[in-house]
């Protein structure tokens, strides 16, 4: 199998697994799948939740980039949000999150997990589904996920978790057994290891990854295993592939298949609902190849195993420093600049792009990155694109910018 | 009845940023300490022995400056025109600044200060969104954590007899308060909605002895009405949502011929509370005070039922007949509040209208019509 192969088919197995992310799953949901538990993020802890074999649904997930599918399908849905009354300038994300509450098209859950976390939108859908009027009597759990990064900080959001996992055996009666409990958590460590290994990968020139692959590894680990807990040994050994196809890629030392590498650069955000409209268009017409975003970055913040608090601890302290989108919203523009200047160092970008305007946070701190760049020498522009809706700014509107700024730093000569 | 000198005074104070009561406190060498919502202490200030005020953009005229920090497309208009003040010399007076981590945006303005070149030094709180009591616990902890950096910062202590004493001063102002806005139960309350927030913006921007004393002699002007004097001539509506620190609003709602009789916004309604608990534990009892008693900020989860409760009472209470919804465009948080009161308030059977806005609006004109579309249909179509 040549390594495209390779590539392709385990694209096409996570791109299966993910589908079951999808709205259309909600009618099943009802029918069969007792209890039902919706959080807000699911990625809190989900080693609890996969351990107890309990599914938790994500309400973002189902919401938004849960829809997969065609544009003009996605787009055709914010505008109904608009209808409805939904009037914000929230991200998308949170808009069709909210509507799904909203107009009653999810059915009544048997629990709910909230939080405030990752941003204001996050916040504030939590506070929808808190006071949406046919959930009221539905048990709840709220996570108040603090902006610090002091140890006393993960030692609070640890006892939170810890209660949230009772709380999750009390109102689904499914017991987390603390043997499995123990192996999961060895698997999910085992796991990071392989995704560490996979960036790695990325600081080589050419850049030897598919770079879809390597955006589902975080979708898989954290988003598809809590909604499909059996599927966890699978996402282990789809890892494991996926890190030897990257080393034979590697190995090859040719790059991606019919693509000339020029210019190698840092997405500095989430990737876009349209991506498919964009990426595929810089490779090809500009040899700019993408190597790194907020989701391909893995931080070696392991689970503790060594103690009961050790482990609710480091749980805590993994959520708030190793999720994508967490560790970038919620914590100083410094943390915020010196990732950037790390992923640059470390995977060669010759320039950094950034901007989805939902981000409120990252929008708030792109001068300081804007300036740290310039300090830098390293091209920078902050586009203003919507992730989810590609009539905000067009992704021919987006590649003309790339382009324009790739051209005027002379990258493209 | 003409006007009473001491509302003209208070009117004034809301209306500009710097103000007579500030400059004599800095000619008298005292320091002032911004800060830029209700989770900050006003009380640990006083008790250092500075005086606390609430900053606002008040006057600003475009945000040019602080749009290259804070994307217009991305940020509230609110927290860009408070930016654009400090940093265009407006908060010169201020030595130093306390910015909770209220919301995304609120967040960045330390850093994005230290960038734009201010030397103004900036403490930073960090807050829980959560309003129980294990989230009231971390508060208390990030609450003393202030002090230490306040009393490190400008080389002083704050010993617990000043911060008990600052508590008790500062629930005067709240009794006061509350005092004043009992006036608007009145048929025909003897000031206008645009007095009202003006009374309370100014109370959050001059030294709190100084207010107390004006305050009370502003009440005594109104002497007990008689039988809660005659019934409203005007629809009677209430103000939710964010900001209320200027009185754009009130005036609209007077212009089409309504009463602003309640205002239940962030510089309203929600600052003024009931009181904290006098004691040993100033940490706990303010953490209590805005996370448990009155969690009425828009960023908290957890506080539907109490918002609601609190939205409720004042309808009854103010005998409000309709309800307006602001909120700031960018403001995730008030919008889903929004959508949020709206469903209550449907249920509840209030009528209410819901509008986005900016912060310092090039026209209101749209709004002033839909406000008075909403008074048409309260009073069926016949406006005075
Ligand atoms: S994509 Fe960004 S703004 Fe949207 S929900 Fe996620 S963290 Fe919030
Ligand atoms: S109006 Fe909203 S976005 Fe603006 S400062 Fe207040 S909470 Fe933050």
């Amino acid at each position: 199998m040549t390594v495209k192969e390779q590539f392709d088919g385990l694209k096409a197995e996570a791109a299966k697994a993910m589908y079951q992310l999808t709205l259309a799953e909600v009618p099943e949901l009802v029918a069969v799948r007792r209890p039902l538990v919706f959080s807000v993020d699911s990625q809190l802890f989900p080693e609890i939740s996969i351990a107890a074999n309990l599914t938790v649904d994500n309400l973002i997930l189902l919401g938004g980039i849960g829809i997969m599918g065609p544009q003009s399908q996605i787009n055709a849905k914010i505008d109904k949000v608009t209808d409805f009354g939904i009037e914000s300038r929230a991200c998308n994300a949170i808009r069709l999150a909210q509507y799904n509450i909203l107009s009653g098209i999810l059915p009544v859950p048997d629990a709910l997990v909230l939080v405030n976390s990752a941003c204001d939108g996050m916040n504030a859908l939590s506070r929808i589904a808190e006071s949406y009027k046919p959930w009221s009597k539905v048990p709840r759990f709220i996570v108040n996920v603090p902006y610090g990064t002091d140890d006393e900080d993960f030692v609070y959001l640890g006892e939170q978790l810890k209660k949230l996992n009772a709380f999750l055996e009390t109102v689904t009666g499914k017991k987390t057994d603390s043997q499995r409990l123990h192996e999961i958590s060895v698997e999910s460590n085992k796991q990071l290891q392989l995704m560490l290994e996979l960036q790695e990968l990325k600081r080589a020139r050419p850049f030897p990854l598919d770079f879809t692959v390597l955006n589902m590894t975080w979708a898989l680990k954290s988003w598809v295993a809590s909604t499909k807990p059996s599927l966890y040994p699978w996402i282990t050994d789809w890892l494991e592939r996926a890190l030897l196809a990257g080393e034979n890629a590697y190995r090859a030392g040719k790059g991606l298949e019919g693509i000339s590498e020029k210019i190698r650069f840092l997405w500095y955000d989430a990737t876009p609902a349209w991506s498919s409209e964009l990426f595929p268009r810089l490779t090809q017409e500009l040899g700019a190849v993408c190597v790194s975003n907020y989701y391909t970055n893995f931080y070696d913040i392991p689970l503790d195993l060594s103690s009961v608090d050790s482990f609710y601890t480091s749980a805590a302290k993994k959520y708030v420093l190793a999720t994508p989108m967490i560790r970038q919203s919620l914590h100083s523009a410094d943390l915020y600049c010196e990732d950037l200047l790390k992923s640059v160092r470390d995977y060669k970008c010759d320039a950094v792009l950034l901007g989805h305007v939902g981000h409120r946070t990252q929008n708030a701190m792109s001068q300081l990155a804007r300036e740290m760049c310039q300090r830098n020498n390293i091209p920078f522009e902050c586009i203003g694109q919507e992730n989810f809706d590609d009539r905000y700014m067009s992704p021919d509107a987006v590649f003309d910018k790339f382009k324009t700024l790739f051209e005027v730093t002379g990258l493209t000569k | 009845m003409d006007r009473p000198q001491i509302l003209e005074q208070l009117v004034a104070v809301a209306k500009t940023v710097d103000n007579e009561f500030i400059s004599q406190w800095k000619k008298n060498g005292g320091k002032v300490i911004g800060y830029t919502c209700l989770f900050v202490p006003e009380e640990l200030i006083i008790a250092a022995g500075m005086l606390p005020f609430r900053i606002r953009g008040t006057g600003n005229s475009d945000t040019a400056n602080a749009d290259i920090y804070f994307s217009p497309e991305s940020t509230c208009s609110f927290i860009r025109n408070c930016f654009e003040s400090v940093i265009s010399g407006k908060y010169d007076f201020l030595d130093g600044l306390v910015i909770p981590r209220t919301c995304d945006v609120a967040s960045i303005f330390a850093e994005n200060l230290r960038s734009s070149g201010s030397k103004l030094p900036v403490i930073q709180l960090m807050l829980p969104h959560v309003a129980d009591e294990s989230a009231a616990d971390y508060y208390k902890k990030q609450l003393l954590k202030l002090k230490t950096k306040l009393e490190a910062e400008y080389s002083i202590e704050i010993p617990a007899e000043r911060l008990s004493s600052a508590i008790s001063l500062c629930n005067e102002t709240r009794r006061l308060q509350q005092q004043f806005c009992e006036l608007f139960k009145r048929g025909e309350p003897p000031l206008s909605g645009a007095d009202w927030s003006a009374v309370m913006t100014a109370g959050q921007s001059m030294p709190k002895e100084k207010y107390n004393s004006l305050l009370r002699q502003l009440l005594t002007c109104y002497p007990p009405a008689v039988s809660g004097g005659a019934a409203s001539q005007s629809k009677r509506l209430m103000l939710v949502g964010a900001c209320g620190d200027d009185s754009l609003v009130a005036e609209t709602v007077e212009k089409v011929g309504g009463l602003l009789a309640y205002d239940f916004t962030c510089f309203g309604g929600i600052s003024i509370g009931g009181q904290i608990v006098e004691g040993s534990d100033w940490a706990k009892a303010f953490a209590r005070f805005r996370l448990i008693d009155y969690p009425y900020c828009a960023i908290l989860i957890g506080a539907e039922e109490k918002r609601k409760a609190a939205i409720t009472l004042a309808v009854k209470d103010y005998a409000i007949d309709g309800i307006i919804g602001q909120w700031l465009d960018c403001c995730d948080a008030t919008a889903a509040g929004m959508l949020i009161l709206q469903e209550e308030m449907k249920e509840a059977g209030v009528p209410c209208m819901l509008f986005k806005r900016e912060y310092m609006p090039d026209s209101f004109g749209q709004i002033t019509t839909r406000i008075q579309a909403l008074c048409e249909t309260l009073t069926g179509g016949d406006m005075k």
